[in-house]
Parts: structure tokens; C-alpha cells; sequence
């Protein structure tokens, strides 16, 4: 019994790891063309669910259709994100978009308990109660859609990422924008393009979850946080440590809510950061 | 050609470019001498649109750069291979060629552009999937030239192509340059390596502190002893 309960945790960890890993690859490929970190990721996937959910309760339909209908909300809603704000203010130094964006996740929670309170809400499915067997343990459905429709994006974001032209110029503006200006890539529509990709991951990652997941208008700043560190562990820039670190984190979070109460679990992930940041501060995958 | 009249380009309140004309005629090859700081990478990085100018304008073939967002200029034919060569470090040589071709203008002869970069530089294309900051400086400065010709280019502008080369590197280099010359490329480089510079080239401006202080044919700023006053800054 033990031992398949662990195991069941490691499981969870893992789904849970996977959406972070559709996050925080968001958030590493807009800090590629940026420079900056979106910290608002949290709090617009919370947005996210929140939509997800008036669909559902005027619609009267699956969690997993009206998550389809939602995402093209949320792009909306962050391209006005960026013209109203975003693109006006990619020029200044770091401090002041973590800044704006810490305005936006005020902005968001604010908006969502003035509409929706800030009660825990959940959403249902119709295979929100159901299991897969796999081998001696069990796995909760709507936690293996989770984790293969994530390791599937990322998948297929790495592809693009490595093997496209696209992807080329993704990486060439990493280096230095202004010599992929000289190459002729378009660093502005890439910003804006990245930045409607970014929302896109932060959709999915919001539609996988929110079958299972339990949330209020204040669970989007400890998603955002776990992004972070994420981030920071990973090794700014890096994808394969953003994808390791996700999992890491994932991971940690899940056996370690197995064994103690959650209020203290949220914790353990942040030892785990602090060790990373004592031992190999560069984090996992960085350099210098 | 590319007609450069009265530019002012300040970075910040500081004046770094003051009232300077230039102009470089098709066929020419065009060299830009002047000690450190004397503004002629910044005058490069204004015609490709890389600094903004405060006044004055620069025109190729009648299209205003001035107000022109840097990738469609490089879309009118202007490859610059920039100082330090800047190769994308963790692109292979091959993507590297690749992104050199990326313009719409370029996009058509891309085969044909890797045809003769490949034969120009026989080092590249034994080095194609290696990436970029594996290879040693000169190999980098030659990937740096060889992604701006995928370009396709009319203009090819080259700052400091002589900074951090061995002295046989240089010679291969510039011997090169006058032969792409030969072949019908505009050639507009900014040097601190004056001889080399001025005897490769048909004309060359000297800038000093922001200016254009002399200019003439080759053959005679290099015989000028007002040349090598501007470099030790003994003018007045």
C-alpha cells in the first residue's frame, strides 16, 4: 500500500511537472526574444480556467471543449496585454517590466474576485473520476492527458525550436537582436509572435489542468513562482533545463505533498531552489 | 549608390556622428579610416539602421534609411558583417549561411549562395554542422563574410574585417574582398588598419573625433601626412 502510494505520487508529480514544463517553456522562449521574464503566466492561466469556467456554466459542456473555446479569449485579452502596455515598454531595463507585470497579476487576481469571489472553485468532466490502470498502479485520466498533451507541445516546440528556419531565428535574436535585424528577421513581430505563443502554452497548460486542479483567484502568483525558480533552476534560456527542472519541481512537490501537509509541501520545492542556488547558481543546464 | 548627406547621430545627449557626407558609388570599394572612438562603426550601424540618426539622411538607390526599420534595409541589399564578426554561437555554420539568406530578396538564390560560399571558403562546408563558436577566429571571420554574401548583396559593408586576424588572414581576406570587387560588389569598410585598408580600396574618408576630416583618392590620403596626424590626434 505504501509503496503504490508513492508511486501514485510520483505520478501526479510527474502530470504536474509536465504542465509547469508548458509554462516555463513559454516563459523561457519570450525571455529568448525578450530579455524579460513574464511573471504574469500564473495568473493568466488562472484567468484562463476562470473563462474556461463561465463557458462551462453557460454552456453546459465539457471541461475540455470549453478549454478550445477559451484559448482564443485569452490570446485577446493578451494582445491587449501587449498593445496597451507590453509593447511600448520592451525597451526598459528588467525591474520595470517585472514590475508591469506584477501590475497585470494585481490587475487579473482583482478582476477575477470582483467577478468571480474568491472562493476554490473546481471544474468537471466527464472523466474527471475516471482511471487508467497502468501495470500495478492507477492513474487518474485526466493526470495522463495532462502529462501527454504537455510532453507532446514541448515535443513539438523543441522541433521547431532546433530543426526550423523560425526556430533559427528564434535563437539568432537570443544571441544579439540587433545582428538578427542585419539578417533581416523582423525582431518586433518575432517579440509579438512569441509573446501570442507564450499565451498559447499557458492556455494549454490551463486546459490540461483545470480538470483536476482546484483553484482561486490567488493561485496564480504561487504557479507564477514556481515558474521562476523554475526558470532560474533550469538555467535562464535553456530548454533542456527548463524541461528537467519542471519535472524536478513536479516531482518534489508531488512526493513531498504525499508525505507532509500541503501548507508546509509548497515549501520543500523552495529548498530544493535554495540548494541549486548554493551549489550551482548558473542553475542545472546554465552556463557561465 | 548609397548618399550619405549632413548625418548627425547623437547616443544620448552625447554627439557621436557631426554633419558627415559620404557617398559610395557602385563598383567601388570604399574604405573608412580613423582611430578608435572616431564614430566609423557607428557611422555603419546608422546606414543599416541599427542607430537612429537625429538629422541629415542616407539614400540608397532613392530609398530613404533613415526612418527604414533595420531588416527591410537589409532587404534592399545591404549586408553587414559587423565588428567582433558576431556569428550566431550556438547555430551551426550551415544555419548561420542559412539566416544570412533570410531576406525575401535573398531567399531565391539561396542554393546558388551556398554553392559559392561553400567554394570560396572550402573550410565551411567541411565545418557546415559544427556550430559556430567551435570554429577558430579565422574561420568565424570567414562564416562572417560568407553569411553576409547569402545575403545576396549589392552593398557589402564590412566594420573592423581586419580586427583580431593574424597579419596572412588579413592579406587572404582583403585579397578576397577585391576579388568579389572585380566580380561587381560594392565594397564600404570601416578600418583602424589604414595601409592595408587604403591599398585595397579606390577612395577613403578619414574621420576624426565624429567627422569626416579628409577624404580623396587612396593613392594619395595614403602619402598624406595629415593621415597619420588624425591617428595620433595632433591636429587641432
Amino acid at each position: 500500500m505504501e509503496i503504490s502510494g508513492i508511486s501514485q505520487a510520483i505520478i501526479q508529480g510527474l502530470a504536474f511537472g509536465g504542465v509547469f514544463a508548458l509554462i516555463t517553456g513559454g516563459m523561457t522562449l519570450f525571455h529568448n526574444v525578450t530579455n524579460h521574464v513574464n511573471v504574469a503566466v500564473g495568473s493568466l492561466m488562472i484567468l484562463d480556467m476562470y473563462i474556461m469556467l463561465i463557458l462551462q456554466q453557460a454552456l453546459g459542456l465539457d471541461a475540455y471543449i470549453v478549454a478550445l473555446i477559451a484559448l482564443p479569449i485569452l490570446v485577446l485579452f493578451a494582445l491587449f496585454m501587449w498593445y496597451v502596455t507590453l509593447k511600448r515598454c520592451l525597451h526598459y531595463d528588467h525591474l520595470m517590466l517585472f514590475q508591469l507585470f506584477v501590475a497585470w497579476i494585481l490587475v487579473i487576481e482583482f478582476f477575477c474576485v470582483i467577478i468571480w469571489g474568491s472562493d476554490f472553485r473546481v471544474m468537471t468532466s466527464f472523466i474527471a473520476l475516471s482511471k487508467v490502470p497502468m501495470g500495478p498502479l492507477v492513474m487518474r485520466t485526466t493526470q495522463l492527458i495532462a502529462f501527454l498533451v504537455s510532453m507532446g507541445v514541448i515535443g513539438v516546440l523543441y522541433w521547431m525550436i532546433t530543426k526550423t528556419e523560425f526556430g533559427c531565428t528564434i535563437r539568432a535574436t537570443a544571441y544579439k537582436p540587433d545582428i538578427a535585424r542585419l539578417m533581416g528577421i523582423n525582431v518586433d513581430r518575432l517579440q509579438l509572435v512569441i509573446f501570442v505563443l507564450s499565451i498559447v502554452m499557458v492556455g494549454v497548460a490551463a486546459g490540461v489542468l483545470a480538470p483536476y486542479f482546484t483553484f482561486s483567484p490567488y493561485s496564480g502568483l504561487t504557479l507564477s513562482l514556481f515558474g521562476l525558480i523554475i526558470l532560474v533552476m533550469g538555467g535562464f534560456g535553456s530548454w533542456e533545463g527548463t524541461l528537467v527542472a519542471s519535472l524536478v519541481i513536479g516531482l518534489v512537490y508531488g512526493i513531498s505533498s504525499f508525505y507532509i501537509p500541503n501548507a508546509m509541501a509548497i515549501l520543500v520545492p523552495y529548498f530544493l531552489f535554495y540548494l541549486v542556488l548554493v551549489f550551482r547558481p548558473q542553475g542545472l543546464f546554465g552556463v557561465r | 549608390m548609397i548618399k550619405i548627406e549632413n548625418l548627425n547621430v547623437n547616443y544620448g545627449l552625447v554627439p557621436v556622428l557631426r554633419d558627415i557626407s559620404v557617398e559610395v558609388c557602385k563598383g567601388e570599394i570604399v574604405a573608412i579610416v580613423g582611430a578608435n572612438n572616431a564614430g566609423k562603426s557607428t557611422l555603419l550601424r546608422a546606414i543599416c539602421g541599427l542607430v537612429r540618426s537625429v538629422s541629415g539622411s542616407i539614400t540608397v538607390d532613392g530609398n530613404e534609411l533613415t526612418t527604414m526599420p533595420a531588416h527591410e534595409i537589409a532587404n534592399l541589399g545591404i549586408a553587414m558583417v559587423p565588428e567582433g564578426r558576431h556569428v550566431f554561437p550556438n547555430l551551426s555554420v550551415e544555419k548561420n549561411l542559412l539566416l544570412g539568406g533570410h531576406t525575401p530578396r535573398a531567399r531565391p538564390y539561396r542554393e546558388a549562395n551556398f554553392e559559392m560560399v561553400y567554394s570560396l571558403f572550402p573550410v565551411l562546408k567541411e565545418r557546415r554542422s559544427q556550430k559556430a563558436d567551435t570554429l577558430s577566429g579565422g574561420e568565424q571571420q570567414m562564416l562572417a563574410v560568407g553569411r553576409g554574401l547569402m545575403a545576396q548583396p549589392e552593398f557589402l559593408l564590412l566594420d573592423e574585417p581586419s580586427l583580431g586576424l593574424a597579419p596572412l588572414l588579413i592579406r587572404d581576406q582583403f585579397q578576397l574582398l577585391k576579388r568579389l570587387n572585380k566580380q561587381g560588389m560594392t565594397i564600404l569598410m570601416s578600418e583602424q588598419n589604414v595601409k592595408v585598408s587604403l591599398s585595397l580600396s579606390s577612395r577613403g574618408y578619414v574621420m576624426l573625433h565624429g567627422r569626416i576630416y579628409l577624404t580623396g583618392p587612396s593613392q594619395e590620403l595614403i602619402k598624406d601626412e595629415r593621415v597619420t596626424k588624425a591617428y595620433l590626434g595632433l591636429t587641432e
